[in-house]
């Protein structure tokens, strides 16, 4: 052998230098990396689980979120379709009730109309009469002739006969 | 005796003053004393007075009326 060069006491240094680092490196190193390792893998699997259960959580939230704004949807739309039919309602109303006060102001305005024109012909006929007994008055003794005036004179000689004492005369 | 007045617008004929007055006889059932007196506002026919009371029978009345 150690004409081959080779030399056994080098050799069994080497191996025993080689299973103290062997031994010192799966105390030392391999122990806590493998442990460091495994709590790595620990963390990201406890990490992922949460995620799963974040997911599981959003999912849901999402699924509530849609619920609620469905059911927001929902509800503005009944809130709409009733705040549509209150303001529909209203305006009727309020369209009738116009309705209603323009044709009593229509009918008042008639009346008053009417009231004005009646009182307007009688101020005219009033006028017109005044007018009229005016004129005769004045006209009439000029162009009655001698003989209408008898003739009016006997007329009212004939009522007097037929007048009693008791009928009506102006006190 | 009763007291009359009447008045025309002209001065009334004999004829009708005597109709008068047998008017106002049948009338009162006595016999009257009438006062004639002229007023053209009567413009034709006459007013009888007696009392306070009086009987127009004028064309001016009539136009009142209108």
């Amino acid at each position: 052998m150690e004409k081959l060069g080779i030399d056994l006491f080098s050799i069994g240094v080497q191996i025993v230098n080689f299973f103290l680092l062997l031994f010192i490196l799966k105390k030392f190193l391999y122990k806590p990396v493998l442990e460091m390792i495994k709590k790595k893998q620990k963390e990201e699997d406890e990490l992922n689980s949460r995620k799963i259960v974040a997911a599981t959580d959003l999912e849901k939230a999402n699924r509530e979120a849609d619920e609620i704004v469905t059911n927001a949807k929902t509800l503005q739309k009944s809130l709409l379709d009733e705040a549509r039919k209150k303001a529909e309602s209203e305006a009727k109303k309020t369209l009738e009730e116009a309705d209603e006060k323009a044709k009593d102001l229509i009918k008042n305005a008639q009346k008053q109309a009417e009231i004005e024109a009646e009182k307007k012909l009688k101020n005219l006929s009033s006028m017109v009469r005044n007018e009229l007994k005016s004129i005769l008055t004045q006209s009439l003794p000029e162009i009655l002739t001698q003989k209408q005036i008898s003739e009016i004179t006997e007329k009212a000689l004939r009522r007097l006969k037929n007048y009693k004492k008791n009928d009506n005369a102006k006190s | 005796m009763l007291k009359v007045k009447v008045a025309s617008s002209k001065i009334l004929s004999t004829q009708s003053k005597k109709e008068i007055q047998e008017s106002l006889y049948g009338m009162f059932g006595e016999k009257v004393e009438v006062i004639y007196e002229i007023d053209k506002t009567l413009i034709a026919g006459f007013t009888v007075k007696f009392g306070s009371k009086t009987l127009d029978l004028s064309v001016k009345s009539l136009l009142e009326k209108i």
